[in-house]
């Protein structure tokens, strides 16, 4: 199964790095997509379908709390898996962005086999064997 | 700086630089810090929350070449100077998020405005070296100096 995955993150560096590692973690990929906000990302999405939302948290103009907001709000767009990918440690935080929809989260610095067992775990590769 | 502040800043900013760019601080007494640094960069960070504060990291320019190649395994020259200083946000602002839990742990939550890297001269440098709560690190062959600093 290939995925088209949209990267949305304010730091280029970053963008780089989650796609260096998904690669690493051989997960197959369709299509990189990126943006640098939230707004951005939306934007991205009324044009594109995407399998996974790989999602930032402090962002400028939107950050990653209101575009999982949006999403939930639209009938379409919150069936998408979002993994959120944050320097965030807060347990707080984490409950309520899952309570809003958010299917996994990732805390930086992250490690290649860390990607692969949650994007199998939302897209449920592994239960498809 | 509280002496357990120093101790988890150790903890927290060795352990980051080495699972991200596979580069090693050694914790360093700052009467064994250069009083110079070349073509220093600062990063700052602020948190707001139960707490608000700031992380502020100071280092040479270079370190954000060596940062570049070890993160992405990439020719630093093909990218621009804000992508090269990038690398060096991204670095405090992970060590924050992290510095953030290992000092008050996992149940507050913190927003953090994105980092701001910017050029300041050797006087800034002097006095970060000479602020009772910086700590200063070696990494590789680069001084680094680092503050955080927290207000109920």
């Amino acid at each position: 199964m290939s995925f088209k995955i949209l990267i949305v993150d304010d730091s280029p560096i970053v963008r780089a790095v989650l796609e260096k590692t998904i690669r690493l973690a051989e997960i197959e990929v369709d299509e990189f997509l990126t943006a640098a906000n939230g707004q951005e990302a939306l934007n991205v999405l009324d044009d594109n379908w995407v399998d996974i939302i790989f999602l930032d948290i402090n962002m400028p103009v939107m950050n990653g709390v209101e575009m999982v907001q949006r999403m939930s709000e639209n009938g379409t767009l919150n069936e998408i898996p979002v993994i959120v990918v944050s320097t965030e440690g807060s347990a707080t935080r984490i409950d309520n962005l899952k309570k809003m929809g958010v299917n996994a989260y990732i805390r930086k610095p992250f490690k290649p086999e860390e990607i692969k067992s949650v994007v199998d775990e939302v897209t449920g590769v592994n239960n498809a064997t | 700086m509280p002496p357990e502040y120093t101790q988890e800043l150790d903890e927290v900013f060795t352990s980051v630089l080495e699972s991200m760019a596979f580069m090693f601080a050694d914790f360093t007494p700052k009467e064994e810090m250069p009083e110079s640094a070349a073509t220093p960069l600062e990063v700052i960070i602020n948190f707001k929350g139960d707490n608000q504060g700031t992380m502020t990291l100071i280092a040479p320019e270079d370190m954000c070449i060596e940062l570049v190649e070890n993160i992405l395994g990439m020719d630093p020259d093909i990218l621009n100077e804000a992508e090269r200083f990038d690398a060096l946000g991204e670095l405090v602002n992970v060590t924050c998020g992290q510095m953030l839990t290992a000092v008050l742990g996992d149940e507050p939550v913190y927003d953090l405005t994105p980092p701001v890297v910017t050029r300041v001269g050797q006087d800034q440098w002097a006095r970060m070296l000479q602020y009772e709560h910086s700590a200063g690190f070696m990494v590789d062959e680069h001084p680094v100096l680092l503050k955080f600093s927290m207000a109920a």
